[in-house]
Order: C-alpha cells, then structure tokens, then sequence
C-alpha cells in the first residue's frame, strides 16, 4: 500500500534536486530514445548528421594574373 | 486481469510475454500497457495494429498493490496530479517547454521506479473515437465509460500471459 503523504514529501525533494541542465540531458536522451524506437518499428524518421563548417584554405601567391608585377611568377 | 494487443503475424511465434512500449505511444512512460476491458482492447488492435490485417489479444494477471490508481482511489488521484502540475512546474520554471507526455515519461525514469511506485492505473477518456459507427455514449460528449490502462513498469507484477484471442480483426 502506497503512502501518499510520505511520497507527496519525497518526490517533491526528488524534483526539486534537477537543475536546467541535468532536464536538458533527459530531454536529449527522451528524445533520442524516441528516434530510435520509431526507427526499429520501420517508421520514417529525421535524422540530423553533424555538419561541418566548410574553410577554405587559399594563399593569394598561387593567384597569378599575367598583369601582376608578382615575383613568383617571373621566377617560373 | 489485464489484455495486451498486438499485431498478428503468421510466421511469427505466439508471444511468451507482453512487448514493452517505448515509442510515441508510450505516453505514460516506458513500460508495458493493458487495457482493463475487452472492448478497448479490439479498438485498440481495431485502431491502431493494423498492418498485419489482424490483432490477438493476450489476457494476464497483474500485480498492482504498489501502482498509482488514480481511476478509484481519491488520495491518488489528487497525488497524481499534484506531481505533474509539480513536475510541469520544474520544467517552466528553468525555461524549457515540455508536452505532457514528456512529464509523464519524466516522471517514470526518474521519479516514480525510485519511489516504490511500480505502475500506473489511468482512465483515458475515450474522446477520439476512431469509427463513426462506435458508440462510446448515447449521448455525445457524456462519456460514462472509463477507458482505464494498466501500464507497468516491470515484468515482476505480470503472471499468467497467455494468448486468449488469435487473428482478430
């Protein structure tokens, strides 16, 4: 038999000990877990891969324009 | 005594134990969930296990001394409810949205299994009929039927699980 009282006390203390980022980190795991289920039980899921910021590296001496007094390119 | 839809499969084996919800339909948690009725559990297959053509019906003895039964008991009833207006609470209160569903599976990894709390007995009003020609009520709206599901968070509470209607359709 359940005691209400006693459980009204408790899991008031238990809720109370989340802070943001411990709910944060449930709702992550809640949500993945719900990914997964709907991906083993054949639904259509989303999944978002990481992306990746794409730079590009460039070095202006490999720009050579035939009208440019550059000094690499009177050494070729 | 508690009954467990599933979709029927041909070459499949009959199943041994109920199969444990962790989707999207498992808004009152993870666990395993039983209608209390016959009747919701056809509507149940009827609705929702479709895909097969058929459904079977398992029926099982539960154990719920230590479950939340917030259909016939008052004292739980206004427990129950405080905890997710508690819970509800948390959440706003550290500026993050939640929808219930998310209070109530919440609620099941992390409060009530810690508690002693082994399962939850709930009415769901049956508000969205699915076919026109299924009477809740004679009188729309007024519905005096409880939809009550037994959802249990573990295996120890279940004994008896047997088949007791194949290929219902």
């Amino acid at each position: 038999m359940l005691d209400y009282k006693k459980l009204d006390k408790e899991i008031t203390l238990t809720l109370q000990q989340f802070d943001k980022e411990q709910l944060e980190r449930w709702i992550e795991f809640d949500k993945n877990r719900e990914t997964m289920e709907n991906l083993l039980s054949g639904e259509t899921v989303m999944l978002e891969l990481e992306s990746i910021r794409v730079r590009k590296l460039s070095d202006p001496r490999e720009n050579i324009s035939s009208n440019t007094n550059n000094t690499f390119a009177k050494a070729a | 005594m508690g009954y467990h839809t599933q979709e029927y499969r041909a070459n499949a084996p009959l199943l041994d134990k109920p199969i444990r919800c962790k989707g999207k339909n498992a808004w009152l948690g993870v666990g395993y969930y039983f209608w209390t009725e016959l009747e919701f559990a056809h509507y149940w297959g009827q609705d929702f296990k479709v895909s097969t053509g058929y459904y079977d019906i398992s029926r099982v003895s539960i154990d719920v001394e230590n479950c939340l039964n917030t259909v016939f008991d008052e004292d739980c009833y206004f427990f129950f409810r405080k905890k997710i207006e508690e819970t509800i609470d948390i959440f706003k209160n550290r500026n993050l949205t939640v929808s219930l569903e998310q209070v109530h599976r919440f609620l099941t990894d992390n409060v009530w299994t810690k508690h002693g709390i082994e399962g939850i007995i709930y009415d769901d009003k049956p508000t969205n009929p699915r076919k026109s020609d299924r009477i809740y009520s004679e009188i729309p709206d007024l519905y005096y039927k409880k939809r009550i599901q037994v959802m249990i968070f573990s295996l120890k509470n279940i004994r008896n699980f047997e088949i007791y209607l194949e290929e219902q359709n």
